[in-house]
């Protein structure tokens, strides 16, 4: 391998043959692992925040991989781990992005993809219960079958499974606009709690696990409600001049009575990277049904021609439907490191959010653009991105705090970090203080040892007010920057 | 591979992990790591990934650069990689002067500005192959050489990271094909043809032999009439080859000619063209089980269809689809099969 500075490894783990005999014990020799390799795959994610970063971590790899493959296998781990006081990590695709799967203590990664079974599907009741480990693929090629369809998926639904999806909360995705948030789609959750209780949980109890990110226990099987596949999608693509046409033509077409399936925006630089457009505007797309009675054919027209919004054309308007689970993740083959911040907006506040980040774009001069998503009626996901390199950490560590102080703003106008995970929850108190006191009374309750996931959603170890100056100082820097050395 | 193995250390964005933090903040990568790195070679992860990583330049480099660093090739692997030296084939117990035995009867000129490349599968198990591209060539009027020397393209090689013995074999063949007058080089193997056309170009910079793939050619002669077929009545469905579809992005070429087989009703699989499965063919050199499962996954994909077989234009993924079809009613054809049946006995104009 190449030459490069090697700092801050953590010492091997000494195994521990008791645990690694027990873990085989139950799932067998195949799917436990205490070598270095399996550890290191294990204990990472696509994040931007380096794994090795010890701000965010005290230990960074694994002590073991385990590979369950049933509820049993769980709840027998889960006695060990507790036994032992070992940190356990519940891991789906890892596709989050906000480290909700590295190891901050080491401890247990508990992969639970190879639980994979599509249980039942029953087109009668009009649900399918499966195991937390099916993909989006898998899950979609069963039900295709019956004439059925999930109809909401993530943006990352190419890696991601739906236990995942569930424990990130599902607010919003493709088809959440229209067929409503996972939430409203999760009939039943059997769960095994770190204290070892095993429950179905359905009703108001199902709020707890979703966007719980694995801190209370593991999700072992799910039921959800399903749809019949529609005939077909039509998409109309928008050019807009201007981002208040944009954001104006967005707000009145997401409170239509007819509903989108899929509503994007995007800026001309990550157009450029996934469907180039050329000609200096932003975008709009807008998916729906292909029916007479779900397209707002006139609405949109009129609403799309009075803030001044040009037609795109069919085949740009198609690709941008074919594109749905790559636009946001185009850009990443042209740069280093593509960082960015996610945050749950109401669709009101997207404008005046966007021309914030605009405004640091130009200040700051910092390679940015950004990326929407409508997840509800009501609200929007906003990926506001930077193209850096996170091996320049002064240009790293600025740009993260240009984005600090994007969710500072998004939290004083009533937004919230759409994913939590390790990162974000430094916000939680700020953003999510009711529900910050509701996860720590049901820590206390679910996972009376601390075993499950630590160092997220309910505690951190690094604070807000510790990386609020580090920002500050760095965004400050980077300014002065422009000045200095010219 | 991670579908049947279920383990990240198998699935690319594992790989791509381990990579980088044994190329960063931690030393010495176990040997394990570079096991790992070979897979099927078919670039599906690649084809798939929004963020457009190229996993296959990535696993090449690292591999050559693992070797490098004192990684050990697996002995199976390198046993391979010695019988390329030594016989000039990866298929051990085979001997060089066994590879030009199909041309014997066929008094192919070993000059000519054309050659057959006919590749170790076409070469040592499957005759028929290049066989039936004398045959079209001829139809063309192109009288087509073999240079009976020609030795493994070298794909095992670049595969395994074998840059030295990649770079060997590259330069026996150009000087071969250069002292028989070749200009261009026509072969029916899709691995063949990726590795002459993408990879022999960086090894040797001013590589003038244009490379050209059977069903390129057969699908001109289908486009301008002078190809045409008997009927054959039945639905089948076509099995993109890797190295043929993503690797190089012939999709159509072959859909061309099956269309153009009267009768024939093509019937796509849901995973085709750049989404196409593979059929594992390549992973009878890691681990047969293992090939035999991902070959068992393609076949029910096409059972699903109802359909009465499958045609593929590659001879790996002939004999790894075939084997896997053994229990099914599914008829597994090669392209080359379905010419040298139905075109011999029709209006082909001379």
């Amino acid at each position: 391998m190449t030459e490069t500075e090697v700092e801050n490894v953590p010492e091997p783990t000494t195994t521990n043959p008791t645990i690694l005999d027990k873990l085989k014990a139950i799932v067998g020799q195949d799917r436990v692992s205490d070598s270095e390799l399996e550890r290191v795959v294990y204990s990472g994610d696509p994040a931007v925040l380096p794994q090795y970063h010890y701000r965010w971590k005290a230990k960074y790899l694994a002590d073991f991989v385990v590979r369950v493959e049933n509820a049993n296998e769980i709840e027998e781990v889960l006695k060990v781990a507790r036994e032992h006081k070992l940190p356990i990590v519940p891991r789906g695709g890892a596709s989050s992005c906000m480290s909700s799967s590295s190891p901050t203590r080491g401890g247990i990664s508990l992969d639970i993809k190879p639980m994979d079974k599509i249980l039942e599907i029953s087109k009668g009741s009009m649900f399918v219960r499966v195991e937390p480990g099916v993909t989006f693929e898998k899950l979609d090629n069963a039900l295709e079958k019956q004439g059925l369809t999930l109809g909401i998926y993530p943006s990352s639904a190419k890696s991601a499974v739906i236990g995942g999806w569930i424990a990130c909360g599902g607010r919003g995705g493709i088809g959440t606009p229209y067929y409503g948030s996972l939430k409203e789609h999760t009939l039943s959750l059997s769960v095994i709690g770190g204290n070892g209780a095993v429950l179905t949980i359905e009703g108001d109890d199902l709020d707890l696990f979703l966007q719980s990110y694995g801190i209370l226990g593991i999700i072992s099987e799910v039921k959800l409600k399903v749809h019949e596949i529609p005939a077909g999608y039509k998409t109309f693509s928008y050019g807009f001049r201007d981002l208040e046409g944009l954001c104006n033509a967005m707000v009145q077409v997401s409170k239509l009575v007819k509903k989108p399936i899929y509503l994007k925006i995007a800026d001309e630089e990550l157009q450029k990277y996934s469907n180039p457009l050329g000609s200096g505007r932003v975008v709009l797309s807008v998916t729906y049904i292909d029916s007479p009675d779900t397209i707002p054919a006139e609405e949109l027209s009129s609403i799309t021609g009075s803030n001044e919004g040009v037609y795109l054309g069919d085949e740009f308007s198609e690709k941008e439907w074919e594109l749905r689970y790559d636009a946001e993740f185009n850009p990443k083959e042209h740069t280093e490191t593509l960082m960015f911040q996610e945050i749950w907006v109401s669709i009101e506040n997207v404008y005046e959010m966007l021309s914030a980040y605009e405004s640091y774009r130009r200040s700051h001069k910092i390679p940015a653009m950004w990326f929407g998503m409508l997840g509800s009626p009501e609200a929007m996901r906003l990926e506001l991105m930077a193209m850096i390199d996170a091996a320049q950490y002064l240009k790293f560590i600025s740009s993260k705090g240009i984005l600090h102080k994007m969710m500072k703003k998004a939290i004083k106008s009533g937004g919230v970090p759409y994913t939590i995970g390790l990162q974000n929850s430094i916000y939680m108190s700020r953003a999510y203080p009711d529900r910050l006191l509701e996860m720590q009374e049901a820590k206390d309750k679910w996972d009376p040892d601390g075993i499950m996931n630590p160092d997220r959603v309910t505690t951190c170890m690094t604070s807000f007010r510790r990386m609020d100056v580090l920002f500050a100082l760095a965004a400050a820097f980077r300014r002065l920057s422009r000045y200095v050395g010219k | 591979m991670y579908i049947e193995l279920k383990s990240e250390l198998d699935s690319p964005g594992g790989k791509l992990r381990a990579l980088r933090a044994y190329a960063t903040k931690m030393r010495n990568p176990p040997v394990e790591l570079l096991q790992r790195l070979y897979c099927a070679d078919c670039r599906r992860c690649e084809a798939i990934c929004p963020a457009g990583v190229p996993v296959t330049d990535i696993w090449h480099d690292a591999k050559g650069q693992l070797l490098k660093t004192g990684a050990e090739m697996s002995q199976p692997l390198q046993k391979v990689l010695d019988w390329i030296e030594k016989e000039g084939t990866p298929f051990v117990g085979y001997e060089s002067e066994d590879r030009a035995i199909w041309a014997e009867d066929l008094e192919l000129p070993p000059e000519s500005n054309t050659a057959i490349f006919s590749g170790c599968m076409g070469s040592f198990w499957y005759p028929d192959q290049p066989e039936v591209q004398v045959d079209m060539l001829r139809k063309l009027k192109v009288n087509a050489g073999y240079v009976p020397s020609e030795v493994c393209c070298g794909l095992f090689n670049y595969w395994a990271g074998d840059d030295k013995g990649f770079e060997e074999v590259v330069k026996k063949n150009y000087a071969m094909f250069k002292k028989a007058g070749v200009d261009h080089i026509v072969t029916g193997c899709g691995g063949c043809y990726g590795t002459l056309a993408e990879h022999y170009p960086h090894i040797i910079p001013d590589f003038d032999i244009d490379i050209l793939h059977t069903v390129e050619v057969l699908a001109d002669m289908v486009r301008n009439g002078v190809l045409t077929f008997e009927g054959l009545e039945g639905r089948y469905t076509f099995h993109d080859s890797c190295h043929l579809g993503r690797a190089l992005g012939i999709y159509e070429a072959p859909r061309e000619i099956i269309q153009a087989v009267p009768g024939l009703e093509l019937i796509e699989m849901k995973n085709n063209r750049a989404n196409s499965n593979c059929c594992g063919g390549f992973l009878t050199v890691l681990d047969p089980d293992l090939s035999e499962s991902v070959g068992r996954r393609r076949v029910t994909e096409a059972e699903e269809l109802n359909v009465d077989g499958i045609i593929t234009t590659c001879v790996s993924c002939y004999k790894n689809l075939s084997y896997n079809a053994r229990d099914t009613d599914l008829k597994v054809m090669q392209l080359d099969e379905l010419i040298l049946d139905k075109a011999r006995a029709s209006q082909v104009e001379e």
